[in-house]
């Protein structure tokens, strides 16, 4: 998997899943951008006309084709940092811990860590018209302190995420016993 | 009549281009450093970049007949002091 180069696996550790916010959840962005593209066709036309742009002032034409370009450019950059804070939040599963990167704007990005081994709880969450169409809300994951949780935001297929955290957590408390039980019995002195 | 140099239009949007390269270069910096996927990555940058050259290469040709030493008229002062119009 693609996600591999994001995160240092311990030795024997596995990729479980890596889980993307759900793509349809950018399309808002995408109609965002086709909208503010069109504003200025309108609203030229609506003040010069149908006729079409007369500019009597060479300054005039110059000016509006240096703001034209610039306000094109802006909503691009926007869209294109829209674009990069959508791709690059990612959480990954592995058969022992779970990783949430959340990108926030440019200049902050947060990782966390936690054990599967600690997970009390896991909650999934499908809400809304849309949302239950393409099947994809938030997973909660619950630890045993209080303050400590993890969200992940409009993934694809929550509850079987859930589910399947859920599984691995308990694969990996059933691994965590079985070594404390190895270290005890080979800590035992026979003589 | 007040009149300017057609080029000093071009400062305002210089300044705006610095901007405008800088957090580009960020965010392809981002993208290519942190993206789960380099492929996926390199493909989105290729996008942005092409995007840009096509928006920069309209304003180019749309002013390739403009004299940027030439003095424009911006507005008429007249207009304000009642002189004239």
């Amino acid at each position: 998997m693609s996600a591999k180069r994001l995160f240092q696996p311990k030795p024997g550790e596995k990729l479980m899943m890596a889980l993307h916010r759900h793509p349809i959840t950018f399309l808002k962005y995408i109609l965002i951008f086709i909208v503010l593209a069109g504003v200025p066709t309108f609203a030229l036309a609506f003040v010069w006309g149908a006729d079409g742009i007369t500019v009597a002032n060479p300054l005039g034409r110059v000016a509006i084709v240096l703001l034209g370009a610039a306000y094109y450019l802006g909503i691009w950059l926007a869209f294109f940092t829209q674009f990069v804070d959508h791709y690059l939040d990612i959480s990954i599963v592995t058969d022992h811990r779970v990783i949430d990167i959340d990108q926030k704007g440019l200049f902050n990005r947060a990782v966390a860590e936690l054990n599967l081994a600690r997970i009390q709880d896991v909650t999934s969450e499908v809400k809304g018209f849309i949302p239950t169409v393409f099947n994809y809300g938030r997973v909660t994951i619950q630890t045993a302190s209080e303050s400590e949780h993890f969200i992940f935001e409009n993934i694809h297929r929550p509850h079987a995420v859930r589910q399947r955290i859920l599984d691995l957590a308990q694969g990996d408390r059933k691994h965590e016993a079985k070594e404390m039980l190895g270290e005890k019995i080979s800590g035992v002195d026979v003589t | 009549m007040i009149s300017i140099v057609a080029a000093w239009l071009l400062i305002p949007f210089l300044a705006f281009m610095a901007f405008f390269v800088f957090f580009g270069l960020v965010n392809i910096v981002h993208l290519l450093h942190y993206g789960p996927s380099l492929t996926l990555a390199t493909l989105a940058s290729i996008v942005f970049v092409g995007g840009s050259v096509v928006i920069i290469g309209y304003a180019w040709v749309a002013l390739l007949g403009v004299d940027w030493g030439i003095t424009y008229p911006l507005f008429n002062a007249g207009v304000l002091d009642g002189t004239g119009i």
